[in-house]
């Protein structure tokens, strides 16, 4: 169905439609005029003399905007083709429309051409579940435009449509007598705007200029490809990858209502348009060596909206960052609690990870001070809020038991976490990956208290926590005949014992005991888990193990990215070469689009990466994959004023240069050539080789 | 007497609020009650916080009815829902808003969610 439908987006508004550029939607049907998690248009269906069309041709030709040629009738073979339409459209605050219909007839035509619009104002929610509404519809003609609207108590939302040429406008929408000379043209411009009216029927945010909107964006792309370091590189296939990934990540800027002008990542295309906590940081560490900026948005936004009360409906703390933020009607009226919803465990001690390492990258110390007191918040909510157990680890459990999230953890699907033997444990649940982000958020907030903030015996406090954190993290969690630390504790404090790929995140945060790192990365890169293409979710062989398991099994980009820096931290660059090449060779499979996850099978059994269908692409933190992969396997790393330059590249990649890559050093470049034999298939085991000393662990 | 009157005496009584020790600007509350608006400036200079009577020009505005207000006070709604339910209008820098947020009571048991009454915050 994916291959029907036809989407173009600017921040979080979007257009999916069919290759017609019709909407027709059903109650359930994804289709229709998004914005602001409303759905403005739910009917936009064009005809000729009372036929519907059928499309030739329909060309992506930016992310915001499409062309789509068209010609009347819906047969499959095209007998009269002597009137043809072009459709082309770009998305802005709602959508502009060319619409231009030509005569090829050596006669004069009269046609008459007709729009059908309606909106069903349905929530995003509402579309997935299918709700009635609460509120009532209306629609009037005023002044040639079409006015489509939805009230409920206070609540208040509109769709305008308007036109260049004079049309006869009804309640079901804009009708065109057109007459076209022999080999002329006829067009109009339809300018749909979605509006969210608040108190005085004034809208809630100023609209821009329709016709300014389409220049902007190009030049937006271009700067945006301009600006990031340049990549050449043997590897043709490498190439493409990078180029999709930034201008994937382009389309995934969104502008939340407080950040003016200024963009972070949202977490997927179109459904997750908006800011949330754990996929907008995860991104922003991913592009930092490749557009900072991000992350600067991203501190900005989550550290305003840090929680400030103890909220249960929304799972609010003080110091907690967010987890999601939704403007539809049900979290207007909570009957959702995303305004915002806080219900996520790791992305309060992944904030301060991020400001950490953001700073190490820009030397942005303005930012470190400005939001010292977010920061301390955040590492005080570790300590204060987020001990459910009592025994000093960070565990979740929501406090809104009708909308809240039950699993707080990445993997959060109702059997994510899971034991040996299929069972699943009770909440509250401590997850290990979750004590891996406490441990280096306080190995990081020691650095910032102590550089930036003044604060000596603060960072001491920190430091001590951290170490203590670590020892009893290593007692607790290891699990000493399996050789692996266990997935998480469950309330009593037991052990979660399947084997996970949680594990190569402890190595990314640095709390993984050295002596343990080769067991931990002999795991990773062993036949359980690696697939060849990448790691499992979950090792085959544990009872919930299934090859196309949404958290059991599949293989996440995002994830093993994560997974591949940490092997590089505790010197295991040959592993982490060997994950990185895996997942980038899956790349070429989907043109350089990694999809939120693929199949856990043997590589050498489907010989390419069965994708996982999932409603979402592309998937921010799959985007920021291959920018991770780029540092990691060029070892890119700053030190200091310098970022240091230590290349382990797959053979496949060849000679790699890239150029111009921004930081508080200015701009430096780096150069690498592929030495690293990594092989294909999982062959049972890592290649051994000597150790090198752990960088910062 | 109600939460919003309580708030703001509470507030001009509590001085300073460390986290807003970044933010110096102004937010003024334009309470509506039926034919009457009350206004509440609240100037905040890195955190200490000044309560007045003033409808004098601010950095952000934030206007709305009372019950409103009383139901964002004491957590029964957040401000975020009731602007986007339209019972709410924000002029001028929406970060502020959001910043401003920080001054509301944070003691727990205040705020639960939409299904606790103002526990806390002085009866209406």
């Amino acid at each position: 169905m994916t291959e029907d439908v036809v989407r173009i987006l600017n921040g979080s508004t979007f257009v999916v439609c069919d290759r017609r550029g019709d909407i027709d939607a059903s109650p359930t049907d994804p289709t229709g005029l998004f914005a602001y998690d409303t759905r403005f248009l739910s009917r936009w269906v064009l005809t000729v003399d009372g036929e519907r069309l059928t499309a030739l041709s329909t060309d992506d030709l930016q992310y915001f905007e499409a062309r789509f040629f068209l010609v009347p009738g819906t047969g499959t073979v095209y007998v009269d083709a002597k009137t043809t339409v072009i459709r082309q459209r770009a998305v802005a605050d709602g959508f502009i429309e060319q619409l231009t219909v030509f005569n090829h007839d050596v006669e004069p035509v009269e046609l008459t051409v007709r729009i059908e619009a309606a909106a069903d104002f349905a929530d995003l929610f509402e579309v997935k579940d299918a709700l009635q509404k609460k509120g009532s519809h209306s629609v009037a003609a005023v002044a040639g435009q079409l006015v489509l609207s939805y009230r409920r108590e206070t609540f208040h939302r509109s769709t305008t449509v308007a036109s260049t040429q004079p049309a006869e406008v009804d309640e079901h929408g804009l009708t065109f007598t057109v007459h076209i000379e022999p080999h002329g043209s006829w067009s109009t411009e339809l300018t749909i705007r979605a509006v969210v009216l608040g108190p005085g029927e004034r809208p809630l945010r100023s609209t821009t200029a329709a016709e300014d909107v389409r220049g902007e964006m190009l030049e937006n792309l271009d700067r945006w490809v301009a600006r990031a370091p340049r990549l050449t590189c043997d590897s043709d296939s490498l190439v493409a990858t990078y180029r999709r990934s930034l201008i994937d990540l382009a389309a995934l800027r969104f502008s939340p209502i407080i950040a003016g002008p200024h963009s972070l990542p949202a977490a997927g295309l179109p459904w997750f348009m908006t800011v949330f906590g754990r996929d907008s940081i995860f991104t922003s560490l991913q592009a930092l060596p490749f557009a900072p900026e991000l992350a600067t948005t991203t501190l900005r936004v989550l550290g305003d909206w840090q929680g400030n009360r103890v909220d249960d409906f929304r799972d609010e703390d003080p110091g907690r960052i967010l987890h999601e933020v939704r403007y539809g009607e049900l979290s207007a009226f909570q009957e959702r609690p995303h305004t915002p919803y806080y219900g996520t465990a790791d992305a309060t001690p992944l904030y301060v990870v991020l400001m950490d390492e953001y700073e190490r990258w820009t030397g942005d110390a303005g930012l470190v001070r400005e939001y010292e007191q977010e920061l301390r918040a955040a590492l005080r909510w570790i300590d204060d809020y987020a001990d459910l157990l009592g025994l000093g680890y960070i565990a979740y459990q929501r406090r809104n038991e009708e909308t809240g999230l039950e699993n707080q953890c990445w993997k959060d699907s109702w059997d994510g976490i899971s034991y040996r033997d299929g069972r699943l444990p009770g909440f509250p649940r401590a997850t290990c990956e979750l004590q891996g982000y406490a441990y280096d958020a306080k190995m990081r907030g020691a650095r910032l208290a102590r550089e930036f903030w003044d604060d000596p015996a603060y960072a001491d406090d920190l430091e001590r926590a951290a170490a203590d954190l670590k020892t009893r993290f290593n007692r607790d969690f290891w699990i000493e005949d399996g050789q692996y630390y266990a997935l998480a504790l469950d309330a009593d404090g037991a052990q979660v014992d399947a084997l996970s790929s949680n594990i190569g995140h402890l190595l990314w945060s640095g709390i993984v005991d050295v002596d343990r790192a080769q067991a931990v990365a002999g795991h990773l890169l062993g036949p359980r888990l690696f697939s060849g293409w990448g790691v499992r979710t979950l090792a085959e062989g544990e009872t919930r193990y299934n090859p196309i398991g949404y958290h059991n099994g599949t293989v996440w980009p995002f994830d093993n990215s994560f997974i591949a820096w940490g092997l590089r931290r505790y010197g295991f660059s040959v592993e982490a070469a060997r994950i990185a090449a895996g997942n980038l060779e899956a790349a070429d499979f989907y043109h350089g689009r990694l999809p939120e996850a693929f199949g856990g099978y043997e590589r050498t059994l489907t010989k390419y990466p069965v994708e996982f269908p999932t409603a979402c692409s592309p998937q921010a933190w799959s985007t920021g994959a291959p920018l991770l992969y780029l540092r990691t396997m060029l070892g890119l790393e700053p030190h200091g004023e310098h970022l240091v330059v230590e290349p382990a590249l797959p053979v496949g990649i060849g000679r790699i240069e890239l150029l111009d890559i921004p930081g508080r050093w200015g701009r430096v470049d780096a150069f690498g050539r592929g030495m690293v034999e990594v092989g294909t298939g999982a062959d049972g085991g890592p290649p051994r080789r000597p150790v090198t000393p752990e960088r910062r662990a | 007497m109600t939460a919003t009157d309580d708030f703001f005496t509470e507030l001009a009584r509590r001085g300073h609020e460390p986290m807003l020790r970044r933010l110096s600007a102004t937010v003024r509350w334009d309470i509506l009650d039926g034919e009457r608006i009350e206004h509440r400036l609240v100037r905040i200079d890195h955190g200490d916080v000044r309560v007045t009577e003033s409808d004098e020009p601010a950095d952000c505005v934030i206007v709305a009815e009372r019950a409103v207000c009383d139901d964002v006070v004491t957590g029964r709604t957040s401000a975020l829902a009731a602007l986007i339910r339209g019972a709410a209008a924000v002029d001028g820098n929406f970060e502020l808003m959001v910043l401003a947020q920080r001054l509301l009571p944070r003691t727990p048991g205040a705020s639960e969610g939409r299904a606790v009454a103002a526990a806390g915050a002085g009866s209406s």
